[in-house]
Protein backbone atom coordinates (compact mmCIF):
# COMPACT_ATOMS: atom_id res chain seq x y z
CA UNK A 1 0.00 0.00 0.00
CA UNK A 2 2.74 2.41 1.07
CA UNK A 3 4.73 1.50 -1.92
CA UNK A 4 1.28 2.27 -4.42
CA UNK A 5 0.90 5.52 -2.17
CA UNK A 6 5.04 6.07 -3.47
CA UNK A 7 4.52 5.58 -6.98
CA UNK A 8 1.37 7.71 -7.31
CA UNK A 9 3.03 10.62 -5.88
CA UNK A 10 6.28 10.14 -7.63
CA UNK A 11 4.10 10.22 -10.94
CA UNK A 12 2.82 13.51 -9.74
CA UNK A 13 5.73 14.72 -9.01
CA UNK A 14 7.27 14.08 -12.27
CA UNK A 15 7.97 17.53 -14.29
CA UNK A 16 8.00 15.93 -17.44
CA UNK A 17 4.27 16.36 -17.58
CA UNK A 18 4.60 19.96 -18.33
CA UNK A 19 6.81 19.23 -21.04
CA UNK A 20 4.53 16.75 -22.81
CA UNK A 21 4.02 17.94 -26.41
CA UNK A 22 2.35 15.40 -29.26
CA UNK A 23 2.32 17.71 -31.90
CA UNK A 24 5.22 18.30 -34.61
CA UNK A 25 6.85 21.80 -33.47
CA UNK A 26 6.28 25.09 -35.18
CA UNK A 27 10.41 26.01 -35.89
CA UNK A 28 12.09 28.79 -36.35
CA UNK A 29 12.15 29.78 -39.97
CA UNK A 30 9.03 31.01 -42.44
CA UNK A 31 9.24 27.75 -43.87
CA UNK A 32 9.08 26.30 -40.80
CA UNK A 33 5.73 28.33 -39.82
CA UNK A 34 4.50 27.16 -43.43
CA UNK A 35 5.07 23.77 -43.11
CA UNK A 36 3.11 23.49 -39.74
CA UNK A 37 0.51 25.16 -40.57
CA UNK A 38 0.35 23.26 -43.61
CA UNK A 39 0.02 20.01 -41.21
CA UNK A 40 -2.81 21.63 -38.87
CA UNK A 41 -4.48 22.34 -42.25
CA UNK A 42 -4.76 18.96 -43.48
CA UNK A 43 -4.97 17.48 -40.03
CA UNK A 44 -8.15 19.29 -39.83
CA UNK A 45 -9.61 18.28 -43.02
CA UNK A 46 -8.65 14.48 -41.96
CA UNK A 47 -10.99 15.16 -38.71
CA UNK A 48 -13.92 16.97 -40.68
CA UNK A 49 -13.71 13.64 -42.69
CA UNK A 50 -13.16 10.98 -39.75
CA UNK A 51 -16.33 12.79 -37.96
CA UNK A 52 -18.42 12.99 -41.36
CA UNK A 53 -17.86 9.41 -42.23
CA UNK A 54 -17.52 7.61 -38.78
CA UNK A 55 -20.58 9.77 -37.86
CA UNK A 56 -22.81 8.83 -40.46
CA UNK A 57 -21.55 5.07 -39.80
CA UNK A 58 -22.62 4.61 -36.15
CA UNK A 59 -25.31 6.43 -36.83
CA UNK A 60 -26.65 4.40 -39.29
CA UNK A 61 -25.10 1.17 -37.13
CA UNK A 62 -27.27 2.14 -33.98
CA UNK A 63 -30.50 3.95 -36.19
CA UNK A 64 -31.19 0.34 -38.37
CA UNK A 65 -30.10 -1.94 -35.85
CA UNK A 66 -31.92 -5.54 -36.25
CA UNK A 67 -33.59 -5.18 -32.79
CA UNK A 68 -35.78 -2.36 -34.02
CA UNK A 69 -36.86 -5.03 -37.29
CA UNK A 70 -34.51 -3.22 -39.65
CA UNK A 71 -33.85 -5.53 -42.68
CA UNK A 72 -30.53 -5.42 -44.45
CA UNK A 73 -31.24 -4.17 -48.50
CA UNK A 74 -29.42 -6.46 -51.21
CA UNK A 75 -29.11 -3.79 -54.08
CA UNK A 76 -26.01 -4.71 -55.86
CA UNK A 77 -24.60 -1.28 -58.05
CA UNK A 78 -25.33 2.77 -57.61
CA UNK A 79 -23.45 4.10 -60.15
CA UNK A 80 -23.94 7.69 -59.21
CA UNK A 81 -23.25 6.55 -55.76
CA UNK A 82 -19.64 5.00 -56.99
CA UNK A 83 -19.19 7.60 -58.88
CA UNK A 84 -19.39 10.20 -55.98
CA UNK A 85 -17.08 8.59 -53.81
CA UNK A 86 -14.48 8.82 -56.26
CA UNK A 87 -14.73 12.17 -57.24
CA UNK A 88 -15.05 13.48 -53.46
CA UNK A 89 -11.75 12.12 -52.43
CA UNK A 90 -10.11 13.16 -56.09
CA UNK A 91 -11.58 16.77 -55.53
CA UNK A 92 -10.23 17.26 -51.60
CA UNK A 93 -6.95 15.52 -52.69
CA UNK A 94 -6.48 18.28 -55.43
CA UNK A 95 -7.12 20.88 -52.92
CA UNK A 96 -4.91 19.85 -50.45
CA UNK A 97 -2.25 19.60 -53.29
CA UNK A 98 -2.56 23.17 -54.24
CA UNK A 99 -1.12 24.92 -50.88
CA UNK A 100 1.34 21.87 -50.35
CA UNK A 101 2.64 22.68 -54.01
CA UNK A 102 3.36 25.98 -52.99
CA UNK A 103 5.07 25.06 -49.60
CA UNK A 104 7.21 22.75 -51.71
CA UNK A 105 7.92 25.48 -54.38
CA UNK A 106 9.21 27.76 -51.87
CA UNK A 107 11.99 25.13 -49.93
CA UNK A 108 13.29 24.06 -53.28
CA UNK A 109 14.22 27.51 -54.24
CA UNK A 110 17.88 27.60 -52.81
CA UNK A 111 18.35 30.72 -55.58
CA UNK A 112 20.10 33.73 -53.90
CA UNK A 113 21.94 32.11 -51.27
CA UNK A 114 24.56 33.89 -49.04
CA UNK A 115 26.30 31.36 -47.51
CA UNK A 116 26.82 27.84 -49.46
CA UNK A 117 28.19 25.00 -47.10
CA UNK A 118 28.54 21.78 -48.08
CA UNK A 119 27.30 18.57 -45.85
CA UNK A 120 29.00 15.31 -46.30
CA UNK A 121 27.47 12.49 -44.36
CA UNK A 122 30.79 9.77 -42.75
CA UNK A 123 30.28 7.02 -40.79
CA UNK A 124 29.65 8.17 -38.21
CA UNK A 125 29.97 12.04 -38.13
CA UNK A 126 28.79 15.21 -40.56
CA UNK A 127 31.54 17.27 -42.62
CA UNK A 128 30.84 21.00 -42.90
CA UNK A 129 32.58 22.91 -45.63
CA UNK A 130 31.94 26.58 -46.24
CA UNK A 131 32.63 26.81 -49.52
CA UNK A 132 33.40 30.66 -49.80
CA UNK A 133 35.41 30.65 -46.73
CA UNK A 134 37.92 27.74 -46.73
CA UNK A 135 36.63 26.41 -43.57
CA UNK A 136 36.32 22.77 -43.81
CA UNK A 137 35.68 20.64 -40.17
CA UNK A 138 34.13 17.48 -38.70
CA UNK A 139 31.82 17.41 -36.19
CA UNK A 140 31.77 14.34 -33.98
CA UNK A 141 29.33 13.03 -30.82
CA UNK A 142 30.54 14.75 -27.98
CA UNK A 143 28.55 12.43 -25.03
CA UNK A 144 31.14 10.93 -22.96
CA UNK A 145 31.16 7.28 -22.93
CA UNK A 146 30.33 6.81 -19.31
CA UNK A 147 26.83 8.61 -19.84
CA UNK A 148 26.87 5.76 -22.67
CA UNK A 149 27.79 3.30 -20.58
CA UNK A 150 25.17 4.22 -17.58
CA UNK A 151 27.64 4.97 -15.54
CA UNK A 152 27.17 8.60 -15.18
CA UNK A 153 23.54 10.29 -15.15
CA UNK A 154 22.95 11.57 -18.74
CA UNK A 155 22.59 15.64 -19.23
CA UNK A 156 20.36 16.94 -21.15
CA UNK A 157 21.79 16.98 -24.45
CA UNK A 158 22.28 13.45 -24.36
CA UNK A 159 23.04 12.21 -28.13
CA UNK A 160 22.56 15.57 -29.49
CA UNK A 161 25.75 17.31 -28.47
CA UNK A 162 28.93 17.50 -30.55
CA UNK A 163 32.37 18.91 -30.91
CA UNK A 164 32.02 20.86 -33.93
CA UNK A 165 28.39 22.62 -34.32
CA UNK A 166 27.92 23.65 -37.70
CA UNK A 167 27.66 27.65 -36.91
CA UNK A 168 25.29 29.25 -39.45
CA UNK A 169 24.42 33.52 -39.88
CA UNK A 170 21.10 34.59 -38.46
CA UNK A 171 18.95 36.28 -41.50
CA UNK A 172 20.88 35.32 -43.77
CA UNK A 173 19.83 32.76 -47.08
CA UNK A 174 21.93 29.65 -45.98
CA UNK A 175 22.19 27.23 -48.70
CA UNK A 176 23.21 23.29 -48.05
CA UNK A 177 24.53 20.71 -50.40
CA UNK A 178 24.00 17.76 -49.00
CA UNK A 179 25.93 14.29 -49.86
CA UNK A 180 27.49 11.14 -48.47
CA UNK A 181 30.71 9.83 -48.27
CA UNK A 182 30.02 6.45 -47.44
CA UNK A 183 26.41 4.87 -47.03
CA UNK A 184 23.30 6.89 -47.13
CA UNK A 185 22.51 9.14 -44.50
CA UNK A 186 19.89 11.92 -43.74
CA UNK A 187 20.44 15.38 -42.26
CA UNK A 188 17.59 16.30 -40.27
CA UNK A 189 16.84 19.43 -38.02
CA UNK A 190 13.16 19.32 -37.08
CA UNK A 191 13.25 23.43 -35.85
CA UNK A 192 13.87 24.25 -39.51
CA UNK A 193 11.82 21.78 -41.35
CA UNK A 194 15.02 20.49 -42.87
CA UNK A 195 15.28 16.57 -43.48
CA UNK A 196 17.36 15.61 -46.81
CA UNK A 197 18.67 12.72 -47.66
CA UNK A 198 22.32 12.35 -47.77
CA UNK A 199 23.47 10.16 -50.94
CA UNK A 200 26.79 9.13 -51.93
CA UNK A 201 27.40 10.51 -55.40
CA UNK A 202 24.33 12.66 -55.64
CA UNK A 203 23.82 16.55 -53.92
CA UNK A 204 21.06 17.27 -52.73
CA UNK A 205 20.09 21.19 -52.01
CA UNK A 206 17.82 22.50 -48.96
CA UNK A 207 17.98 25.99 -47.16
CA UNK A 208 17.49 27.70 -44.10
CA UNK A 209 17.10 31.52 -42.85
CA UNK A 210 16.84 31.78 -39.47
CA UNK A 211 15.53 35.36 -37.63
CA UNK A 212 16.92 34.12 -34.13
CA UNK A 213 20.29 32.84 -32.74
CA UNK A 214 20.56 29.99 -31.24
CA UNK A 215 21.36 26.19 -31.02
CA UNK A 216 19.01 23.80 -32.68
CA UNK A 217 19.63 20.05 -32.59
CA UNK A 218 18.95 17.36 -35.05
CA UNK A 219 19.57 13.66 -36.00
CA UNK A 220 21.22 11.40 -38.71
CA UNK A 221 17.80 9.74 -39.88
CA UNK A 222 18.53 7.04 -42.40
CA UNK A 223 19.84 3.96 -41.03
CA UNK A 224 23.30 4.34 -41.38
CA UNK A 225 24.77 1.35 -39.57
CA UNK A 226 26.08 0.54 -36.18
CA UNK A 227 26.48 4.26 -34.94
CA UNK A 228 23.45 5.57 -36.36
CA UNK A 229 22.16 7.07 -33.26
CA UNK A 230 25.40 8.52 -32.12
CA UNK A 231 26.13 11.24 -35.06
CA UNK A 232 23.91 14.03 -34.40
CA UNK A 233 23.39 17.46 -35.59
CA UNK A 234 23.87 20.63 -33.81
CA UNK A 235 23.62 24.08 -35.50
CA UNK A 236 24.75 27.16 -33.94
CA UNK A 237 22.69 30.16 -35.10
CA UNK A 238 24.84 33.61 -34.70
CA UNK A 239 24.19 36.73 -35.13
CA UNK A 240 25.88 38.54 -37.95
CA UNK A 241 28.41 40.22 -35.68
CA UNK A 242 29.52 37.04 -33.51
CA UNK A 243 29.58 34.62 -37.17
CA UNK A 244 31.92 37.77 -38.60
CA UNK A 245 34.45 36.72 -35.55
CA UNK A 246 34.01 33.31 -35.61
CA UNK A 247 34.70 33.38 -39.15
CA UNK A 248 37.93 35.38 -37.87
CA UNK A 249 38.56 32.45 -35.11
CA UNK A 250 38.51 29.92 -37.48
CA UNK A 251 40.88 31.39 -39.86
CA UNK A 252 42.98 32.23 -36.87
CA UNK A 253 42.97 28.61 -35.66
CA UNK A 254 43.70 26.78 -39.16
CA UNK A 255 46.97 29.17 -39.35
CA UNK A 256 47.85 28.26 -35.59
CA UNK A 257 47.62 24.68 -36.75
CA UNK A 258 49.82 24.82 -39.60
CA UNK A 259 52.37 26.22 -37.46
CA UNK A 260 51.62 23.39 -35.07
CA UNK A 261 52.84 20.67 -37.70
CA UNK A 262 56.30 22.06 -38.29
CA UNK A 263 57.07 21.46 -34.37
CA UNK A 264 58.93 18.86 -32.71
CA UNK A 265 56.63 17.07 -29.82
CA UNK A 266 57.77 14.60 -27.28
CA UNK A 267 56.47 10.57 -26.66
CA UNK A 268 54.25 12.03 -23.79
CA UNK A 269 52.99 15.14 -25.69
CA UNK A 270 52.24 12.83 -28.56
CA UNK A 271 50.62 9.92 -26.58
CA UNK A 272 48.54 12.61 -24.64
CA UNK A 273 46.72 13.93 -27.78
CA UNK A 274 46.81 10.69 -29.05
CA UNK A 275 44.59 9.34 -26.64
CA UNK A 276 42.08 11.65 -27.41
CA UNK A 277 42.02 11.73 -30.80
CA UNK A 278 41.80 8.01 -30.41
CA UNK A 279 38.74 7.93 -27.60
CA UNK A 280 36.94 10.72 -29.98
CA UNK A 281 37.48 9.44 -33.96
CA UNK A 282 38.64 5.28 -33.85
CA UNK A 283 37.29 3.88 -30.26
CA UNK A 284 33.96 3.61 -32.25
CA UNK A 285 35.14 0.49 -34.32
CA UNK A 286 38.00 -0.31 -32.41
CA UNK A 287 36.51 0.08 -28.79
CA UNK A 288 38.06 1.74 -26.26
CA UNK A 289 40.65 -0.88 -24.80
CA UNK A 290 41.88 -1.43 -28.34
CA UNK A 291 40.34 -4.82 -28.32
CA UNK A 292 37.90 -4.73 -31.52
CA UNK A 293 34.88 -6.31 -32.52
CA UNK A 294 35.99 -9.92 -33.46
CA UNK A 295 34.67 -10.05 -37.21
CA UNK A 296 33.81 -6.71 -37.62
CA UNK A 297 36.62 -4.49 -36.43
CA UNK A 298 40.46 -5.61 -35.73
CA UNK A 299 42.18 -5.37 -32.70
CA UNK A 300 44.86 -2.91 -32.24
CA UNK A 301 46.04 -4.73 -29.12
CA UNK A 302 48.74 -6.73 -31.04
CA UNK A 303 47.86 -5.82 -34.50
CA UNK A 304 50.50 -7.08 -37.09
CA UNK A 305 50.05 -3.55 -38.98
CA UNK A 306 50.13 -1.45 -34.80
CA UNK A 307 53.14 -3.11 -33.90
CA UNK A 308 54.56 -3.63 -37.50
CA UNK A 309 56.56 -1.15 -39.50
CA UNK A 310 55.84 2.25 -38.61
CA UNK A 311 55.12 2.98 -42.51
CA UNK A 312 52.47 0.31 -43.18
CA UNK A 313 50.72 1.84 -39.86
CA UNK A 314 51.28 5.46 -40.85
CA UNK A 315 49.83 4.58 -44.72
CA UNK A 316 45.92 2.33 -43.56
CA UNK A 317 45.45 5.54 -40.82
CA UNK A 318 46.54 7.88 -43.96
CA UNK A 319 44.84 6.75 -46.65
CA UNK A 320 42.42 3.76 -45.34
CA UNK A 321 41.75 0.38 -46.68
CA UNK A 322 39.50 0.79 -49.94
CA UNK A 323 36.28 -1.51 -49.72
CA UNK A 324 36.37 -1.75 -45.47
CA UNK A 325 34.84 0.56 -43.00
CA UNK A 326 38.65 2.03 -42.88
CA UNK A 327 38.49 5.36 -43.93
CA UNK A 328 41.00 7.45 -45.26
CA UNK A 329 41.55 9.74 -42.37
CA UNK A 330 43.65 12.36 -44.02
CA UNK A 331 40.84 14.60 -44.69
CA UNK A 332 39.62 14.42 -41.11
CA UNK A 333 42.69 14.50 -39.01
CA UNK A 334 45.68 17.20 -38.81
CA UNK A 335 49.05 15.72 -38.79
CA UNK A 336 49.47 16.68 -35.47
CA UNK A 337 46.34 14.07 -34.46
CA UNK A 338 47.60 11.07 -37.07
CA UNK A 339 50.95 11.50 -35.61
CA UNK A 340 49.43 11.41 -32.32
CA UNK A 341 46.92 8.65 -32.81
CA UNK A 342 49.95 6.54 -34.57
CA UNK A 343 52.10 7.12 -32.04
CA UNK A 344 49.81 6.29 -29.38
CA UNK A 345 48.19 2.84 -30.86
CA UNK A 346 51.71 1.52 -30.81
CA UNK A 347 52.36 2.72 -26.78
CA UNK A 348 49.27 2.06 -24.99
CA UNK A 349 45.99 -0.47 -25.41
CA UNK A 350 48.65 -3.15 -24.67
CA UNK A 351 51.43 -2.22 -27.12
CA UNK A 352 54.48 -1.34 -26.69
CA UNK A 353 56.77 -0.88 -29.73
CA UNK A 354 58.60 1.88 -28.16
CA UNK A 355 58.73 4.72 -31.49
CA UNK A 356 56.91 7.77 -32.64
CA UNK A 357 56.28 9.57 -35.67
CA UNK A 358 56.61 13.30 -35.97
CA UNK A 359 53.72 15.53 -37.44
CA UNK A 360 56.09 16.86 -40.01
CA UNK A 361 56.92 13.20 -40.88
CA UNK A 362 53.09 12.51 -41.70
CA UNK A 363 53.00 12.70 -45.96
CA UNK A 364 49.17 13.55 -46.37
CA UNK B 1 -19.74 7.41 -85.18
CA UNK B 2 -21.67 6.18 -82.23
CA UNK B 3 -19.30 3.49 -81.44
CA UNK B 4 -16.42 5.92 -81.16
CA UNK B 5 -17.91 7.88 -78.45
CA UNK B 6 -19.51 5.28 -76.81
CA UNK B 7 -15.74 3.86 -76.66
CA UNK B 8 -14.30 7.07 -75.39
CA UNK B 9 -17.46 7.26 -72.75
CA UNK B 10 -16.23 3.68 -71.65
CA UNK B 11 -12.86 4.18 -71.53
CA UNK B 12 -13.07 7.58 -69.44
CA UNK B 13 -15.23 5.18 -66.78
CA UNK B 14 -12.33 3.24 -66.72
CA UNK B 15 -9.93 5.63 -65.82
CA UNK B 16 -12.56 6.59 -62.96
CA UNK B 17 -12.57 3.56 -62.27
CA UNK B 18 -16.77 3.15 -61.83
CA UNK B 19 -18.81 1.48 -65.09
CA UNK B 20 -22.27 -0.19 -65.00
CA UNK B 21 -22.85 -3.49 -65.42
CA UNK B 22 -25.51 -2.51 -68.44
CA UNK B 23 -22.53 -0.70 -70.25
CA UNK B 24 -20.36 -3.37 -69.64
CA UNK B 25 -22.33 -5.76 -71.45
CA UNK B 26 -23.10 -3.51 -74.44
CA UNK B 27 -19.54 -3.27 -75.04
CA UNK B 28 -18.68 -7.10 -74.60
CA UNK B 29 -21.13 -7.52 -77.10
CA UNK B 30 -20.84 -4.78 -79.57
CA UNK B 31 -17.51 -3.27 -79.34
CA UNK B 32 -15.03 -3.42 -81.38
CA UNK B 33 -11.09 -4.04 -79.75
CA UNK B 34 -9.30 -2.27 -82.20
CA UNK B 35 -11.67 1.09 -81.36
CA UNK B 36 -11.16 0.54 -77.36
CA UNK B 37 -7.66 0.37 -77.55
CA UNK B 38 -7.22 3.68 -80.02
CA UNK B 39 -9.79 5.04 -77.21
CA UNK B 40 -7.36 3.90 -74.85
CA UNK B 41 -4.39 5.31 -75.79
CA UNK B 42 -5.59 8.54 -76.79
CA UNK B 43 -6.93 8.94 -73.85
CA UNK B 44 -3.71 8.22 -72.13
CA UNK B 45 -2.31 11.07 -74.00
CA UNK B 46 -4.30 13.07 -73.22
CA UNK B 47 -4.15 12.57 -69.38
CA UNK B 48 0.01 13.29 -69.66
CA UNK B 49 -0.73 16.07 -71.62
CA UNK B 50 -3.04 17.82 -69.01
CA UNK B 51 -0.93 16.62 -66.30
CA UNK B 52 2.18 18.25 -68.37
CA UNK B 53 0.27 21.16 -69.05
CA UNK B 54 -0.52 21.69 -65.88
CA UNK B 55 2.56 21.73 -64.29
CA UNK B 56 3.88 24.25 -66.64
CA UNK B 57 1.53 26.61 -65.85
CA UNK B 58 1.69 26.20 -61.93
CA UNK B 59 5.57 26.56 -62.79
CA UNK B 60 5.14 29.84 -64.40
CA UNK B 61 4.19 31.30 -61.36
CA UNK B 62 7.20 30.53 -59.76
C1 LIG C 1 34.22 2.98 -38.98
C2 LIG C 1 35.03 2.04 -38.26
C3 LIG C 1 36.51 2.38 -38.05
C4 LIG C 1 37.02 3.52 -37.49
C5 LIG C 1 36.28 4.74 -36.96
C6 LIG C 1 38.44 3.31 -37.46
N1 LIG C 1 38.78 2.12 -38.01
FE1 LIG C 1 40.65 1.36 -38.17
N2 LIG C 1 39.89 -0.28 -39.08
C7 LIG C 1 38.56 -0.54 -39.33
C8 LIG C 1 38.45 -1.79 -40.06
C9 LIG C 1 37.15 -2.44 -40.53
C10 LIG C 1 39.76 -2.28 -40.22
C11 LIG C 1 40.18 -3.56 -40.94
C12 LIG C 1 40.42 -3.26 -42.41
C13 LIG C 1 40.81 -4.51 -43.14
O1 LIG C 1 39.86 -5.24 -43.51
O2 LIG C 1 41.98 -4.74 -43.28
C14 LIG C 1 40.63 -1.33 -39.57
C15 LIG C 1 42.00 -1.49 -39.49
C16 LIG C 1 42.84 -0.63 -38.83
C17 LIG C 1 44.23 -0.87 -38.60
C18 LIG C 1 44.97 -2.11 -39.03
C19 LIG C 1 44.69 -3.18 -38.00
C20 LIG C 1 45.06 -4.57 -38.49
O3 LIG C 1 45.75 -5.26 -37.76
O4 LIG C 1 44.59 -4.94 -39.59
C21 LIG C 1 44.74 0.22 -37.93
C22 LIG C 1 46.16 0.42 -37.46
C23 LIG C 1 43.64 1.12 -37.75
N3 LIG C 1 42.51 0.58 -38.28
C24 LIG C 1 43.76 2.36 -37.13
C25 LIG C 1 42.70 3.22 -36.92
C26 LIG C 1 42.83 4.54 -36.37
C27 LIG C 1 44.13 5.19 -35.90
C28 LIG C 1 41.60 5.05 -36.31
C29 LIG C 1 41.17 6.42 -35.79
C30 LIG C 1 41.84 7.57 -36.33
C31 LIG C 1 40.68 4.07 -36.87
N4 LIG C 1 41.38 2.96 -37.23
C32 LIG C 1 39.32 4.26 -36.95
C33 LIG C 1 37.48 0.27 -38.96
C34 LIG C 1 37.61 1.51 -38.38
CU1 LIG D 1 24.12 8.49 -40.66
Amino acid sequence: MTKAITLALSLLAVPAWADWQVNMNEGVTAISREVFDLHMLIFWICVAIGIAVFGVMFYSIFKFRKSKGAVAEHWHENTTVEVLWTVIPFVILIGMAVPATATLMDMYDTSEADVDIQITGYQWKWRYQYLDEDIDFFSNLSTPREEIMNAQAKNANYLLEVDNPLVIPANKKVRFLITANDVIHSWWVPHFAVKKDAIPGFINESWVKVEEPGVYRGQCTELCGKDHGFMPVVVEVKSEEDYAKWVADQKAMKLAMAGEASKQFSMDELLAKGEGVYQATCAGCHQLNGQGIPGAFPAITGSSIATGSIDGHIDIVVNGKAGTAMQAFKEQLSAVDIAAVVTYQRNALGNSVGDMVQPSAIQK
Amino acid sequence: MKDWLRAFASVFAAFLGVQSEENRERDFQQGRFSVFVVAGIALTLGFLLTVYVLVKVVMSFV
